[in-house]
């Protein structure tokens, strides 16, 4: 991640104009943003075209996030507006249509002008779980009712201790990547042993 | 985009009121060396408007105000919300007067409507002289019947997609007969040369702030000064 001098400036201000973007990588392509109304944000390293992110209510927050060290992967939740359309399409959509889906949060600088400075940033990733929607009803008659879909989404780390439900067999590797030969022979080994490497 | 609901002028009879971009901020605190950085992540921020105390005081007032609120069906329907800044609009100078507002229109004929009406004529015309992109914040405009622009006028911009947006101004500087403007928030939409600047009657798409702005208690049955809250609304892109 590269900032130009122009954004260094704009960072070392007292009072900066930060964009937050948030990029879920289902089909279509789910383009969320803190701001208000949409954004053309232009080229940057996941929208080889220059690409709308819509804003306002859609996305409610970007909860903090960290990366791994030292221990234990995290999983975050994203809080999307519960009665867009969109959103809940997704929600209601299958669940391998969102799981396992890149999820990307970038930040864009802008200047005071709010023109962005430059590109957007792409500072984390992570894969997409599960959708959850949470209903917190009126507590009195006069109330409101607050809906919230969250969106849990886990780093390349998150489950990593966990058995995974596949191995390096031909069939397996098929299921995953048709046509690769990568796991073909590996049969062949299970009654041999090969010395590597020889010196 | 779909025709809206337009809050109608009769009912612009509040006490009190103002616009205001809602901001969205973030700060960490004070910092080692005794600063308070705040950072925005809003964008440019939506509009909010509150009408308060809006008299109603005939039975006429009091339906309207429910059918209202039946088409604004809680917040989930756009409503087109003008805004009355005859005050403070760039009227153009005749005479060394200020013209606020055109009479009455006939027809070619001198005649009048069978009720007396004539035709309605904005007072201040003024158009976009070069194209300017999505969340533009620099505008160039043409007067072709205007006063003076001085920073804080309000206009608005009829899009072909977000519909009625209002935009105010900062600073306004001319040069060859052609304003350079500085506006607040950026433009919902991108917009061609020759795009008409409404400023005698701005306007802005919104929706009820919450489910029950528009609740009415009526005084003895019959009169009533409720509130109304409204927020900016976006139609799908």
């Amino acid at each position: 991640m590269e900032l130009t001098s122009a954004e260094l400036s704009a960072l070392d201000a007292d009072a900066q104009r930060i964009g937050a973007f948030f990029r879920l990588a289902t089909d279509p392509i789910v383009r969320l943003w803190l701001g208000v109304g949409p954004i053309n944000p232009g080229v940057n390293a996941l929208d080889l075209t220059g690409q709308t992110y819509r804003g306002l209510g859609e996305l409610l927050n970007l909860p903090e996030f960290q990366h791994l060290l030292n221990g234990q992967a995290e999983r975050v939740e994203f809080s999307l507006s519960g009665v867009s359309d969109e959103v809940l399409a997704l929600a209601s959509a299958e669940s391998n249509n969102v799981q396992g889906k890149a999820c990307d949060v970038g930040i864009g600088i802008f200047d005071s002008d709010w023109q962005l400075l430059g590109a957007v940033k792409w500072m984390w990733r992570g894969y997409a779980d599960y959708l959850s929607i949470t209903r917190s009803p009126a507590q009195t008659p006069d109330g409101q009712t607050v809906q919230t879909v969250a969106l849990s989404v886990g780093s390349l780390m998150t489950g990593r201790r966990r058995r995974a439900f596949s191995y390096f067999t031909d069939q397996d590797q098929q299921a995953r990547s048709p046509g690769d030969l990568f796991f073909e022979r590996t049969p062949i080994y299970s009654d041999n042993s090969k010395t590597w490497p020889r010196f | 985009m779909p025709d809206a609901v337009v809050f109608p002028s009769s009912l612009l009879r509040e006490r009190s009121g103002g616009w205001s971009l809602k901001a969205t901020t973030v700060s960490p605190g004070q910092s080692a060396t005794g600063a308070f950085s705040v950072a925005r992540i809003d964008g440019g921020g939506a509009w909010v408007t509150e009408l308060g105390g809006v008299n109603l005081k005939t039975k006429t007032h009091v339906k309207l105000w429910r059918a209202l609120e039946n088409l604004a069906d809680g917040g989930v329907e756009p409503v087109v919300v003008p805004m009355c800044d005859k005050r403070h609009f760039p009227a153009p100078i005749v005479d060394g007067e200020p013209v606020y507002s055109e009479d009455p229109i006939p027809h070619d004929d001198d005649t009048f409507f069978d009720d007396g009406s004539g035709y309605a004529q904005s007072v201040v015309e003024a158009s976009v002289t070069t194209s300017a992109a999505l969340r533009a914040t620099s505008l160039s405009l043409t007067p072709t019947s205007m006063g003076d622009l001085e920073g804080g006028e309000y206009f608005s911009i009829n899009h072909p997609v977000q519909g009625w947006r209002l935009y105010r101004i900062g600073t306004a500087v001319l040069s060859g007969g052609v304003y350079a403007v500085t506006i607040r928030p950026p433009l919902r939409e991108a917009v061609m040369a020759g795009t008409r600047l409404e400023f005698d009657r701005p306007r802005c798409t919104m929706r009820l702030a919450s489910g029950d702005s528009m609740n009415l208690s009526l005084d003895s049955r019959r009169f009533a000064n409720p509130s109304v809250s409204f927020v900016e609304y976006f139609y799908p892109a």
